[in-house]
């Protein structure tokens, strides 16, 4: 099982929420990075834990390595500051903090998943964009929520669906 | 609010008309969003391309101030077309015939030009929302902050009763309210006008009933309808009001021409402020207070949907602060009011709420307590469970029917000129709360939005020269300000727009009240824009 945060992009509403929760875990440097697109959409960028991360296969110290099957992670003890992390990265998720001269990226809040709790992003996200749990539960759900628009919307072109029974739990106009 | 938040999400249809709720309520999206997964139309009608318009079905990009034009088409193609509620009109309304004679006059294509909505879109709307099997009315400040305020929520009212969208789960009018308990300060009488539980002053049976619950004569209570915010400061600036207590508000940012406000508060004899922060308001006091924030108070709050919940303090007031009912407690005592403040702790106060306020009656210390969600008034009685959803069989009206009550539109107060040319409208960005007293303190959200912005289209900025990021001046007939331009397809050609959570937009606004609720018209004035530059360039001239 791998659990990965997990962003639905059509409900993220550019609060970010996110990044403020993301700062105050992490000593007031946020690892989450809300894109605003066109100024009508909002992507919520933060590190994808590559299973394959080129970031960890160019580090020359492993400050940057695989801690757990869920998450990449950067040790700061290790860190020498080349950047090499930086450039690797095909999602600009890795930023460098010129004050202590290392790098630094999104833990998956270690620290709050091995106490049973969401990362804090996750928890904080108003609009519940973001998830965090294992990957195929995850797609699954998308799979069926997406499922049921297209049938909501198709009964609304229509008028309205066959009825199962007298008091399901519709959605759809009917009066 | 008619329905409970939670109830978005059974809505078929949602109908936005001045919220925001994206940036001023964010937890509000997590239903709306919900409801769209279960296939409901949103439609959403605003000035600007807010993030809460990023996901509408139908937008209604309308000008500022034009909101009772937009609901009236929308009543004439709904009424055009037959779409409304016959049987719920005739049984549960009155009013139809004068609302069908008014409402004549606004069709979709007169209401085009004055909204400068499409017609069509204005059709798709009225038919979505008609036919919806439950559709609900959300809106909030957009509608409420204009001269004509009252009448444009009266008109979203005849809406739902046209439509017989209220009293079911999903419908419903619903405004947002902006403070987490704004609707508790209303139900507590913190009006000009009323009581607890909206009891009138003017009243002399409701006056005697308080007069003995406050263990008080009569006369100590005036029969007088007092005195709102914004005519305080009129009438401290004639010398009309000498002295006044603030507590949690910071009327020098947050009141319209705020120039005014503040010569009005300097010509007071006393001001005494009860506030967390050293604010604006605050600067200007004899004396300030210092009050416990939310995590060292306990007590009830009131949501926006109506509910009653109780909450406990995190730690203990820090320093010399107060939870805001012991300085009033403190204040009464040195007062010689002792015997009328018999408070020991916060469960005595609800006590009384529940004997002198019927619709809290039953919401007990004992059960909200251990009632987490809440319980929602009206709750008569203690074994009452509340009422999620208001109007379900009947409205409040002697014959259990609601009156639909046609408006007219009427034009903003001030409106746009040769020297004024632009309509600048004021609102909030998610960042900041309110006159950002506590937010502008808080580094996050100041490092992600610092200073004062005024958002305007690229055909606006090329006509009157101003670049994007580039510091400019804005003038009012009140005063000016500067912002830094923020140049923006969210926003149309023709109006501007400003957060207030800064000092220099409500320099800016005006004063001017609607006159049943007073609420000021903060959402139109007429402007004038130029870059900072160009003042440079003139002072240098004129030296």
């Amino acid at each position: 099982m791998t659990r990965v945060l997990y962003m639905d992009l059509s409900r993220c509403i550019y609060c970010r929420a996110c990044e403020v929760a993301c700062e105050r875990e992490h000593d007031g440097h946020s690892q989450m990075f809300v894109q605003l697109i066109d100024e009508t959409f909002a992507v919520p960028m933060n590190c994808r834990h590559c299973e394959n991360s080129p970031c960890t296969l160019v580090c020359p110290t492993q400050a940057v390595h695989r801690e757990t099957p869920d998450a990449v992670t950067l040790d700061a003890m290790k860190c020498i500051g080349c950047k090499l992390c930086t450039l690797a990265c095909p999602f600009g998720a890795i930023w460098f903090d010129r004050a202590n001269k290392v790098a630094r990226k999104c833990d998956l809040c270690f620290h709050r998943t091995e106490a049973g709790l969401e990362p804090a992003c996750v928890a904080s996200c108003s609009a519940r964009a973001l998830a965090f749990g294992d990957f195929d539960d995850l797609v699954a759900q998308a799979r069926r929520k997406t499922g049921r628009t297209v049938v909501s919307r198709a009964a609304g072109e229509v008028g309205t669906l066959v009825t199962l029974s007298p008091n399901w739990n519709s959605t759809t106009a009917h009066r | 609010m008619t329905n409970p938040i939670t109830d978005f999400a059974k809505s078929d249809c949602l109908l936005v008309i001045g919220s925001n709720f994206a940036e001023n309520h964010p937890i509000v999206s997590r239903w709306v969003m919900d409801a769209k997964e279960h296939g409901a139309t949103v439609i959403v009608a605003d000035p600007r391309v807010t993030p809460t318009a990023w996901s509408s079905d139908i937008f209604l990009q309308l000008l500022p101030g034009t909101d009772i034009t937009l609901l009236n088409a929308l009543m004439h193609v709904i009424i055009e077309e037959k779409l409304f509620d016959a049987a719920f009109v005739a049984e549960r309304t009155t009013g139809m015939e004068t609302l069908r004679q008014v409402v004549q006059n606004y069709p979709p294509e007169r209401a085009e030009k004055m909204t400068h909505v499409p017609a069509e879109r204005i059709r798709q709307a009225a038919r979505a929302y008609a036919k919806a099997g439950a559709a609900t009315l959300i809106y909030c400040m957009g509608v409420t902050q204009h001269t004509c305020g009252t009448d444009t929520v009266i008109a979203c009212g005849d809406l739902a009763m046209l439509c017989g969208q209220i009293g079911r789960p999903g419908t419903g009018v619903n405004p947002l309210r902006g403070q987490d308990n704004v609707q508790g300060a209303c139900d507590m009488g913190a009006l000009v006008n009323v009581f607890p539980a909206y009891q009138p002053v003017t009243s002399p049976e409701v006056r005697a009933k308080f007069a003995s619950a406050w263990g008080c004569l009569p006369e100590a209570l005036s029969l007088k309808v007092g005195m709102t915010l914004v005519e305080m400061s009129h009438a401290a600036q004639r010398g009309d009001l000498h002295t006044m207590l603030i507590m949690g508000e910071n009327p020098v940012v947050g009141d319209p021409n705020s120039t005014h406000v503040r010569e009005g508060l300097q010509h007071l004899d006393f001001l005494a402020v009860v506030e967390l922060f050293m604010s604006e308001t605050a600067e200007l006091a004899d004396v300030v207070l210092p009050a416990a924030s939310f995590a060292e108070k306990r007590g009830t709050k009131t949501t926006t949907d109506r509910r009653v919940q109780w909450f406990e303090k995190a730690i203990e007031p820090v320093g010399e602060s107060h939870p805001d009912w012991q300085i009033l407690c403190d204040l009464a005592e040195r007062l010689g009011l002792a015997p009328a403040f018999p408070y020991g702790a916060e469960e005595d106060i609800l006590a009384e709420i529940n004997r002198v306020t019927p619709s809290y009656a039953g919401i007990t210390p004992q059960r909200v307590q251990v009632a987490l969600g809440g319980i929602p008034w009206p709750c008569p009685t203690p074994d009452h469970p509340g009422t999620p959803i208001l109007y379900a069989d009947g409205f409040l009206k002697p014959d259990r029917r609601g009156v639909i009550t046609p408006v007219e539109y009427q034009p903003p107060f001030e409106e746009t000129s040769d020297e004024y040319p632009l309509v600048l409208t004021t609102g909030r960005v998610v960042m900041h709360y309110n006159s950002g007293a506590m937010t502008r303190r808080t580094r996050a959200l100041r490092e992600r939005e610092p200073e004062l912005f005024l958002q305007l289209h690229p055909a606006t900025a090329q006509r009157f020269g101003i670049a994007d990021g580039e510091l400019m001046q804005v003038f009012t007939r009140r005063g000016e300000a500067q912002a830094r331009a923020r140049v923006s397809r969210q926003i149309g050609e023709d109006v501007v727009f400003m957060p207030f959570h800064f000092p220099g937009t409500n320099v800016l606004t005006l004063d001017a009240l609607d006159p049943k609720a007073k609420i000021p018209e903060y959402k139109v004035a007429a402007c004038r824009i130029s870059p900072l530059k160009a003042q440079v360039e003139k002072a240098n001239q004129d030296d």
